[in-house]
């Protein structure tokens, strides 16, 4: 299986409210940085490595300089074995480019684009601590279709503080107009000390959230349901390099706080970029036994609406969990197929709770 | 009356609760030197973790101190410490009959409270010398000559001479030190004559055995005595004999009439030596035992079972443990459906249960789940054959039933007048039975009920406390058995009875509470894949129907950069969350649920 390459660039214009990814503000460690993830790209020489994704997020990716971008994905050519159709995302937001920058992107190889809307209500924008409105979105789409990006995914998200079906449905019209072909829709989770948790907003409680779940599943059924918060165009291919992270699929991860699964071991980079500049050899490994195995067969699997193979289960789970399966299936939360079983779209926002039963020793 | 025994007083220091008899015993133990300021740790004599967490004297202990009075005479005082509350009545009355006198301490600030009067009627049955010690005078609300007062008033004994003392300051210590040797009478028994002594308390030592704590009545104990239990007849041979020391135990030749003391004799069990039983010797034994010895019955059991079902022998094995030191806790195994296997167990009272769960959790480690606590109801069948009931799953079908009677105590609240109204609609509400109310003087009042026990076991005592901003005071004992229209109620999850939650109630209050627990239950079981209808119901007949709505949401949404260990980690998280919890089918309910139901 041809293996993933992920770069976490971690520096946004301002970190978003809801944010607990890893990024900083101060850009002025830039050069540093991208030189210490050439460096870590260096530790791959001479392997040979196929690669058929490359995702560029953050952060946000474009607030970085484009020629670094380009460096990158030059070095990255230089030291894996790129498939001709490999498919090459950039994480962008609103008003963070311009024409010159996509043309540096586009010739650089980038091909799929992802950029997030999160909400066309613009008060909802305010709240979650956005950069943009809804209309400046609107324009840099547009910029991006024009430039001949033809590969683009939108980010929404719902269960936003003060929200409604109607402010949802919103933004979800708004979505529809776009006809990206890619859309993830996510549920807002927070902590209980995230700032924008304790600013006294209301927010849904879980069946309000659940409700606009389904009206986002709804709203998107001209796609393709294919992962918990991932919807595909009809026709089109689900995001390769998603994909991976579901499938068990080898992927390496550079930069700060970047995870990696390769040759059966789990590993991931210092979450702050001055340690990691000094020494992101330093990893954490963790190598993945065959019951973890089976955990992450069946946790990531069931996310997928391939769901899980007969084949990679052993009967003992079967034979455990038959009678689950059954209730489950007469529930409505799941479907069994000849080869398998997956969740439905009810069964999807109950996930957790179906994997850890089936999980029970 | 010998030289020895003129100069040996035996007492015991009676009190409402939190009225200071620890610390009293503290400060005598200080001033006759017994243990120097570095030993001194505070209330000493309760030496049982909770106890001082509690406040509260779970067991009673002995102590021998000795006290060069102003005239110059040397004194052995031995000082028999009581448990302070209601459940462990019977002990106090133990302890009193191994004593010619009683310091009973009165809160100068509360005057005279339930116990404070049940415990003075328990020394003046006993034809114990009372001697009054008004405590607390350091408080800016004492008022010891209103107490005074009601000390002469209420109970019928002098109190003019009474020491006026601060405990926890160490105020006039002396003139109770004084007051001792002048008023309590010293013992009078033949040292001639059978050996006679009384069995007051007694604990389990690792090494020791079993060791008992005895008054000598008549007679004397030695290393040689054979000694036999005149109850059940079980005979030892003496190892030691000595005196009780604060800090340990001092061996002696022998223990003679009207002397207090331990005595082991490699005894592996405390049944053997019930609290109150009476030792004789076995070569020259005496006729006829002490009066009044009886043997301790539990009155309130509950299943105690472990949530992890794996540590079954865990707490089977720290029950036995405890039971060494607390003879009066009963256990043996049971089966419910709904939690497996545990052990019905046998308690003095709600306080003795908290106390034994409580010590199962800190010392043992254990996590447990209580079922519902019941009395004994006593079960006359149409068939005409009787059965006591301790475990409401063991009902018969109600058509076998010819007649259910439940335990009555006779209950004395004192209380200010003030809240006499309040007290008066609670125990109306609990069934309780008016026998009448008596003035203790113009602003108190001591009430008298004929109250179910079953209703006094839920948080009857608590309820009284709340409605009286703390100021009531109870004191009970067991009355007799009253017939009594009284049902099972069951409560369904899911179309099925968990049996761990039924219980006993009588027919006119099935319906509230049947309302209240399901109503509760819907509070805390929390929302799973499935709706969960939860039912209360008599037989087949549904008195009340709450649900739990199946949930809706239980997703992690985003993966952060491929991050799966973290997801792996909250799933892992989920699992053991799960397996906290108790399985009836395809419900699952935390621990908490049945501790949440039992309060109310």
């Amino acid at each position: 299986m041809k293996a993933g390459l992920y770069f976490h660039i971690p520096f946004c214009v301002k970190k978003c409210a809801y944010c607990d990814f890893y990024s900083v503000s101060d850009t002025t460690s830039q050069k540093a940085y991208f030189k210490a993830v050439h460096k870590e790209m260096e530790s791959y020489r001479g392997q040979n490595i196929s690669v058929d994704s490359v995702f560029i997020g953050g952060g946000t990716p474009s607030v970085a300089d484009a020629y670094e971008i380009e460096k990158l994905l030059e070095k990255a050519r230089e030291l894996f074995s790129f498939s001709a159709d490999t498919e090459i995302t950039i994480e962008l937001n609103p008003k963070t480019f311009d024409k010159d920058k996509l043309n540096v992107y586009r010739e650089a190889g980038i091909n799929r684009i992802s950029m997030g809307l999160q909400s066309a209500n613009n008060e909802e924008l305010k709240k979650l601590g956005r950069i943009h409105t809804a209309e400046e979105f609107l324009t840099s789409y547009h910029l991006l279709r024009e430039m001949g990006f033809s590969d683009m995914n939108a980010d929404i998200m719902y269960g936003l503080p003060d929200s409604s079906l109607n402010t949802l449905e919103k933004t979800l019209t708004f979505l529809k107009q776009l006809d990206c072909e890619h859309i993830s829709a996510y549920a807002l989770t927070l902590n209980e000390d995230s700032p924008l948790y304790q600013r006294g907003y209301v927010y849904p409680d879980d069946d309000g959230v659940y409700e606009q779940y389904q009206m986002v599943c709804e709203f998107l059924s001209d796609y393709r349901h294919y992962e918990i918060s991932n919807f595909v165009r009809a026709g089109k291919q689900p995001c390769r390099h998603n994909l991976k992270y579901w499938t068990r699929a080898p992927y390496i991860g550079f930069g700060a706080a970047a995870h990696s699964f390769y040759r059966n071991q789990r590993f991931s980079n210092p979450s702050s970029i001055s340690e990691y500049v000094r020494r992101a050899s330093v990893k954490n490994y963790e190598t993945v036994s065959s019951q973890d195995a089976l955990f992450e067969e069946v946790m990531l699997s069931l996310r997928t609406d391939m769901g899980v193979k007969f084949e990679n289960l052993p009967d003992s789970f079967l034979k455990k969990n038959q009678d689950l399966i059954e209730q489950y299936q007469k529930g409505g939360y799941l479907i069994v197929q000849t080869d398998g079983f997956r969740l439905t779209e009810k069964g999807f926002f109950v996930s957790n709770a179906i994997i850890s039963s089936f999980l029970m020793d | 009356m010998s030289d020895r025994q003129n100069h040996i007083r035996n007492f015991s220091i009676i009190a409402h609760i939190d009225h200071g008899k620890s610390t009293l015993a503290d400060r005598l133990l200080e001033k006759t030197g017994v243990v120097s300021a570095r030993e001194m740790e505070e209330q000493l004599l309760d030496n049982m973790e909770l106890e001082r967490e509690r406040g509260i004297t779970i067991k009673a202990r002995a102590v021998r101190l000795v006290y060069r009075a102003k005239n110059g005479e040397e004194y052995i005082y031995n000082l028999i410490d009581t448990p302070g509350h209601v459940d462990f009545n019977y002990e106090v009355s133990r302890s009193l009959k191994a004593c010619e006198g009683a310091i009973l301490i009165v809160d100068a600030a509360q005057g005279i409270e339930a116990q404070t009067l049940a415990n003075a009627y328990l020394a003046v049955d006993s034809d114990l010398e009372i001697l009054p010690v008004i405590n607390k005078i350091d408080l800016p609300s004492a008022r010891p000559d209103v107490v005074k007062q009601e000390i002469e008033d209420i109970i019928g004994i002098p109190a003019d001479e009474a020491p006026l003392i601060s405990a926890k300051n160490g105020t006039n210590i002396e003139d109770v030190l004084e007051a001792i040797a002048a008023t309590i009478p010293a013992p009078n028994g033949d040292e001639e004559a059978p050996l006679k002594a009384l069995i007051f308390d007694s604990y389990y030592d690792a090494y020791k055995g079993v060791i008992i704590y005895i008054r000598v009545v008549d007679g004397k104990i030695t290393q040689n005595t054979t000694m036999k239990m005149m109850s059940n007849g079980k005979e030892f041979e003496v190892v030691e004999v000595g005196y009780l020391n604060a800090l340990g135990m001092t061996p002696c030749q022998e223990l003679c009439a009207g002397e207090v003391g331990y005595v082991t004799a490699s005894i592996k069990t405390l049944r053997d030596t019930a609290v109150g039983d009476t030792v004789t010797d076995k070569f020259h034994p005496a006729s006829e035992p002490l009066p009044g010895y009886k043997a301790v019955q539990p009155m309130v059991f509950c299943g105690l079972y472990p949530v992890d079902g794996a540590r079954y022998d865990d707490l089977k094995d720290a029950l036995l443990k405890l039971q060494l030191n607390d003879a009066a806790l009963i256990f043996e195994p049971e089966t419910s459906i709904a939690l497996g296997f545990g052990f019905r167990c046998g308690f003095l009272g709600l306080l003795h249960l908290e106390i034994i769960q409580e010590r199962l959790e800190r010392e043992f480690n254990l996590d447990l789940i209580t079922t519902a606590p019941s009395v004994i109801y006593k079960i006359t069948k149409t068939d005409g054959t009787k059965m006591n009931l301790d475990n409401p799953t063991n009902l018969p079908n109600p058509s076998e039933i010819a007649s259910m009677e439940e335990p009555f105590v006779s209950a004395t609240i004192m209380t200010p007048t003030d809240y006499v109204g309040n007290i008066m609609e609670l125990c109306q509400e609990r069934r309780g039975v008016f026998i009448d109310m008596k003035y203790l003087d113009e602003t108190r009042v001591s009430i008298h009920y004929d109250m179910p026990l079953n209703e006094i076991i839920y948080d009857f005592f608590d309820d009284l406390k709340s409605r009286t901003k703390g100021y009531a005071s109870l004191d009970y004992e067991l009355a007799d058995y009253r017939e009594s229209k009284l049902v099972k109620l069951d409560i369904l999850l899911n179309g099925e009875i968990v049996d761990a939650l039924s219980f006993i109630v009588h027919t006119d209050k099935a319906y509230a509470r049947g309302r209240r627990i399901a109503e509760k239950l819907k509070e805390v079981i929390p929302r799973q894949l499935f709706e969960i209808p939860i039912q209360a119901a008599i037989g087949t007949k549904v008195i009340a129907r709450e649900t739990v709505k199946a949930m809706r949401k239980d997703v992690l949404a985003k993966c952060y950069g491929g991050d799966i260990t973290r997801k792996k980690k909250l799933l892992e998280k989920q699992k053991e969350g799960k397996k906290r919890m108790r399985q009836f089918g395809t419900v699952e309910v935390p621990q908490e649920a049945f501790m949440s139901v039992l309060k109310l």
